[in-house]
């Protein structure tokens, strides 16, 4: 068996002098890297072993006091289940519509119509979160809003989205599918793009309809891409804060039931209550959790990828 | 080597011209203390031209640019025009005003005191910046202004809401309370000849004014709750209706002992959350439709207690409003709450600060508060009688019945905490309306749940009984 040290003293010297300018551009972006996100994770790691305030720190070394509390705590279950039904629910609807949109943009309808169609689901992605889930906002308002009164139209009664606390979740959801579904339809139809035609013509030629082709030909070779949009999905849906905040800001108690999310709790063990050591545990299972699903993603679908 | 003593030739004549260009530049003049100085203390009543000398001495001649940072954005044109007219003064002294709501303004607060990033003057209650005092972040208010906040100018709440361990911290600015506001024209329309003046007469009157459409839908609410939200909100104001029946959310002991406990889960908590419950049950509030000053300003809503700010509110925002509604002291007790102003130690001007400060709490300015802004100024030796009949709105804020008392946010930094998780409760709660509307046992059982969360996050604090 061959060390690691051993494994790079074999490689030439000349290896390294042919990589040097590589080394050389990536070096600042390292730096900053690790200055910017290596260093604060660890700090947050070594944070969350104290009792540590906001503005008093490192009161007193607590070991795996505040992880164990957590684990007590009714907030942080309650927003670890809201946070993973969230992040499940966005995930499966917003790959799944993008990857039907995809299939359809890609090969079906294309020119200026296919262009138009795109820009039009790519377009929520280039608003900023905040007017968008103000929008969202009048759009779920019980009496006003637009789709209780297009609900209205096919005789379901109005439904309270905001106030209900499933409905409330639900309503979370629909919108940020909605923001997150054009950015995942533009990746897939991407990567399908890059499928060499020869491959459907083949399996045109052997008889294969548009579905066996979808099943058997683009879903197979689409699945290094699928794996990329369904690991950024999963991440950024449990990173989920803006929309929470947003629908739930008191301001005039208009009706807004608070979905309490992981980083929202985070948020408010922190920079509400000045309990950092307590928030930093609870990020560092966000970020065990992150991990683990990403692992297992991988080892799923890399496998069907390869 | 000649080189050597060439560089050194060179540099001790710059370090010489820097020292003596900065022994003569104006910003050296600046004494730092000079706001303590008996010369800079004008009282309340004295014109803005009677302290330009010292606000002269304090500021120095150097340009000064003082951030103001506050919670409240209708305070902006407040500061703005105060700045203007401390600027005429000084010339030197231009002013940037931050404001933002009052939630994300603390969270800025949180971490700008911290870092030394924070404005030249803040303003926020002196309970939220208990914490950041402990921390020496804050600096002491100079001597000369703290003999003018006594007895004879701020009443005994103000001043107590301004301490923070028995000593005061920071320069009153404004204080609120709440009134109960109802619309004359439904009021009429019920039947109802005048305003509720008891807590069972609110409830009585919430019931009739009430409307609902064919559905059963809730249209217009007879009295608007506050049902849901994020933060404390929605505890501190089940908090205001509670010290109607007499009880806080937390209470000390016994006087001075600094240990607390739950007051929230005895027979008149249980009351006043089944009133909650059962309001939601037979449709006098409902979550589904607007709250709290929209819904007042929408004819959403009959009656809802809220602060002062909503008589200016009232005016810009609906102003076919203004002379058919009313506001009316709560029937017992209020929750006070005084804004004072604090100087972060790290501040580059801090006598400028201070003199601001001081300017801020002259009549002039103090007068601006309600008239620009809708709040009212920590004074008491104002005389508003004229400002209150050209707005009725403030009746229930500037006539409150003798002998009401006034409850103040306990000074204990982990309040936040155990306020914002009751709110937590409360919201969830007021959505299970249906399982809980008529069944005291479960509501009892419910508070004595919560009351040992909050006893425990107290015993946590060091402050448990």
């Amino acid at each position: 068996m061959i060390s690691p040290l051993a494994a790079v003293r074999a490689v030439p010297r000349r290896t390294w002098l042919r990589h040097r300018f590589v080394f050389l551009v990536l070096a600042p972006v390292m730096v900053l890297f690790i200055y910017l996100r290596i260093i604060p994770t660890g700090q947050a790691v070594v944070m969350s072993f104290f009792k540590w305030e906001l503005i008093k720190p490192a009161e007193q070394f607590v070991g795996f006091d505040n992880y164990t509390n957590l684990l007590k705590d009714d907030n942080f279950r309650l927003a670890f289940f809201n946070t993973t039904i969230f992040a499940v629910a966005t995930t499966v609807l917003s790959v799944a519509m993008a990857l039907l949109l995809a299939a359809l943009l890609a090969r079906a309808v294309r020119g200026r119509l296919g262009g138009a169609i795109e820009l039009l689901y790519f377009a929520p992605v280039l608003v900023s979160m905040v007017p968008v889930t103000l929008g969202w906002r009048e759009i779920f308002n019980y009496n006003n809003g637009i789709l209780n009164a297009g609900l209205g139209i096919f005789g379901i009664g109005k439904q309270p989205w905001l106030s209900d606390p499933t409905m409330a979740l639900v309503a979370v959801v629909i919108l940020s599918v909605w923001k997150q579904l054009g950015y995942n339809m533009i990746i897939l139809i991407v990567g399908m793009r890059a499928i060499p035609h020869v491959f459907h013509e083949a399996a045109a030629v052997d008889g294969a309809g548009a579905w066996q082709q979808f099943r058997h030909i683009t879903l197979p070779l689409l699945a290094p891409v699928l794996l990329f949009v369904i690991v950024i999905t999963t991440i950024s849906s449990y990173n989920v804060f803006t929309q929470v905040y947003v629908l739930a800001s008191d301001v005039q108690g208009a009706p807004g039931r608070l979905v309490r999310v992981l980083v929202y709790d985070i948020f408010e063990n922190g920079f509400r209550f000045f309990n950092m050591g307590y928030a930093a545990a609870e990020a560092v299972y966000l970020f065990l959790i992150v991990i683990v699903l990403t692992i297992i993603q991988f080892r799923f679908l890399r496998g069907s990828a390869e | 080597m000649k080189q050597f003593l060439g560089l050194r030739k060179g540099l001790a004549l710059t370090m010489a011209l820097g020292l003596a260009i900065g022994a003569c530049s104006p910003a050296a003049s600046t004494a730092p203390s000079t706001a303590g100085s008996p010369a800079a203390s004008s009282s309340g009543g004295a014109s803005a031209s009677a302290s330009a000398s010292a606000v002269a001495n304090a500021c120095g001649d150097a340009a000064v640019t003082l951030n103001v940072w506050g919670g409240y954005p209708e305070l902006d044109a407040v500061y703005k025009k105060a700045g203007e007219a401390f600027t005429a003064l000084h010339p030197n002294v231009t002013f940037t005003i931050f404001s933002t709501d009052l939630r994300g303004f603390e969270q800025k607060l949180t971490t700008a005191l911290p870092s030394n990033t924070a404005g030249d003057v803040v303003v926020r209650t002196s309970n939220f910046l208990a914490r950041f005092i402990d921390q020496g972040l804050l600096a002491p208010v100079p001597d000369d202004l703290l003999a003018t906040i006594t007895a004879d100018r701020y009443d005994a709440t103000v001043l107590q809401d301004s301490s923070y361990k028995d000593k005061v911290v920071g320069v009153p600015l404004f204080s609120s309370g709440s009134a109960l506001y109802y619309n004359k024209d439904m009021l009429t329309e019920a039947g109802l000849s005048g305003p509720p003046t008891s807590m069972d007469q609110i409830w009585e009157y919430a019931k009739k004014l009430a409307k609902t459409d064919a559905s059963g839908s809730v249209t217009r609410s007879g009295i608007s709750f506050r049902l849901s939200g994020q933060g404390s909100g929605v505890a501190e104001k089940f908090w205001i209706l509670l010290l109607q029946y007499g009880h806080e959310l937390v209470k000390e002991t016994s006087p001075g002992s600094g240990k607390w406990a739950a007051d929230y889960n005895g027979p008149d908590g249980a009351k006043l959350l089944q009133i909650y419950v059962d309001s939601l049950r037979d449709k006098i509030d409902s979550q589904n439709i607007e709250h709290d000053a929209k819904a007042f300003e929408t004819k959403a809503t009959a009656m809802f207690a809220r602060e002062p700010w909503v008589v200016a509110d009232i005016a810009t925002n609906a102003p076919d409003l203004v002379g058919k509604y009313g506001s009316i002291s709560l029937p017992n007790a209020d929750l006070g709450a005084t804004e004072t102003m604090f100087v972060p130690t790290a501040a580059p001007n801090p006598a400028c600060s201070w003199d601001f400060i001081k300017f801020l709490t002259e009549q002039e300015q103090q007068l601006t508060i309600p008239t620009i802004a809708g709040w009212l100024p920590s004074r008491k030796d104002l005389d508003l009688t004229e400002f209150l009949a050209a707005n009725p709105g403030y009746e229930g804020f500037l006539k409150k019945p003798a002998g009401i008392k006034i409850s103040l946010t306990p000074p204990l930094p982990e309040f936040d905490e155990l306020e914002t998780k009751l709110a937590t409760h409360l919201v969830d709660a007021y959505a299970d309306y249906a399982n809980l509307a008529g069944k005291p046992d479960k509501i009892q059982a419910l508070l004595n749940t919560w009351a040992d969360e909050t006893n425990q996050i107290l015993a946590k604090g060091g402050h448990g009984s």
